[in-house]
């Protein structure tokens, strides 16, 4: 494999396209770059050629955890978690459907309670929710206006979502907050809706993009999506359908400001 | 007052249980069905816990997908020894800058074309190194740095790599089948 410095420049421009591609560019180099898509046409249409082919992997639909093998690895990790001197179970004996009594004496139901990979950032954000609700004030930064809510987000975490301006819909925004989900502060905006607050937490996120999906968590009413950067978690004690209209709305009025 | 030490079913929730959905993508794609995938993701979680005293912080699902990955090499030797005789060639740049500049129009509308299905058996078509380079990057969504660490390559390889696998890919796609 040649070193970096004695490729050509062709080479080197496929490997721009990749780093490119995959968000790997510091951002000047990225305005370098599509400032040179721009201008030079064959590269540009490698670049799509690239982009297509990223396109056709990342779109693939992702591998289901159904549940026998759910339960298969709940199942054999408390196993594993088991002191060496009392583990006297065998695989072939979980796989046969011995695993919840087997837990259950082992005194390992913890193992059981296990939700989906999903809702364990779910009930962060529920709890975060909660605890604002509680607090003397469910805000960091106190204001209705977009303009001091994202500039002290930004200067706090080094990012902050779109903060839209929602009060004509009879979403009034009374501020931005600081959470930790996972052990990471994220960005969370408090809306108001009538007599309920409704939290969006934005979770940085570069993934591919996923349509809402809502649940209930904690007994809150969740929405989550990821789109543009964010994995993002609207959680209220309001009704679903109120929710649901928020996250259209705020998705809506951040589509418009780009 | 210190903090309790998380237990092992806590570790196991925020450490590994996360990432399982990812571990079930890899194994996929390195052991080729999901039967093999389902039993090698099962195995790499026992390792997994059972190795959680070595897990030292730091991006736990590129942790896990090496666990996985390992285990994916020992079920295939034990199990299809023969599919890991057939190793892939060194990266080879001039060739992926080759195959993207030698048709006047990259056909990138033919591989928007191409369906779910058809982009997986062109997957399943690619080299061992090559397949399993787009699967971390494009499936599992690791950043080029935790693919270097994961791999034990450097960062310019792993470009390199990634060029020549989307190459490959896009001349597998771009035939007619």
């Amino acid at each position: 494999m040649s070193h970096i410095e004695s490729i050509t420049p062709d080479e080197r421009d496929t490997l721009l396209i990749q780093a490119y591609l995959d968000q790997e560019l510091d951002a000047a180099s990225v305005l370098a770059f599509e400032a040179r898509l721009l201008a030079e046409p064959a590269l540009a249409a490698r670049c799509d050629y690239f982009s297509a082919i990223k396109s056709a992997v990342t779109k693939l639909p992702a591998a289901e955890l159904r549940e026998p093998l759910r339960t298969r690895i709940i199942a054999s990790a408390a196993a594993a978690a088991l002191p060496a001197a009392n583990r006297s179970f065998s695989r072939r004996q979980f796989a046969a459907g011995l695993a919840a009594s087997a837990l259950l004496s082992a005194g390992l139901t913890r193992f059981l309670s296990l939700p989906d990979p999903a809702e364990i950032e779910g009930e962060a954000v529920a709890a975060n929710h909660r605890r604002g609700v509680l607090a003397p004030s469910a805000f960091d930064v106190a204001s209705s206006d977009r303009h001091t809510v994202k500039p002290w987000l930004t200067a706090r975490l080094g990012l902050s979502p779109p903060v839209t301006d929602l009060a004509n819909l009879g979403y009034q925004l009374l501020g931005g907050r600081i959470d930790v989900i996972g052990g990471t502060p994220v960005p969370a905006l408090v809306y108001r809706h009538n007599e309920h607050l409704i939290t969006l937490s934005a979770i940085p996120f570069d993934g591919r993009p996923a349509a809402p999906s809502s649940r209930v968590i904690g007994g809150l009413q969740t929405v989550t999506w990821a789109e543009n950067g964010f994995r993002y978690w609207a959680a209220s004690d309001a009704e679903a359908a109120v929710v649901g209209q928020f996250v259209g709305n705020f998705r809506a009025a951040a589509a418009a400001a780009g | 007052m210190d903090n309790p030490q998380p237990t092992t079913d806590e570790r196991f929730r925020s450490i590994i249980w996360p990432y399982v959905g990812d571990a079930l993508s890899l194994a996929r794609w390195l052991t080729g069905n999901t039967a093999d995938a389902e039993d090698v993701v099962q195995e790499s979680c026992i390792r997994a816990i059972k190795g959680l005293d070595g897990y030292a912080g730091g991006n736990a699902r590129a942790w896990l997908l090496a666990i996985v990955r390992n285990t994916s090499f020992t079920w295939l030797a034990r199990h299809r020894p023969r599919s890991l005789l057939v190793s892939g060639e060194p990266a080879d740049l001039a060739a992926a800058d080759q195959a993207a500049t030698d048709r006047p129009d990259p056909e990138a509308q033919l591989i928007a074309r191409a369906d779910a299905e058809m982009v997986t058996r062109a997957i399943q078509r690619l080299p061992a190194d090559a397949r399993e380079i787009l699967v971390l990057r494009d499936i599992n969504e690791l950043t080029y740095r935790d693919i270097a660490s994961l791999l034990a390559i450097p960062l310019g390889t792993v470009m390199s790599r990634l060029a020549r696998a989307r190459s490959l890919l896009g001349r597998e796609l771009g035939r007619p089948q």
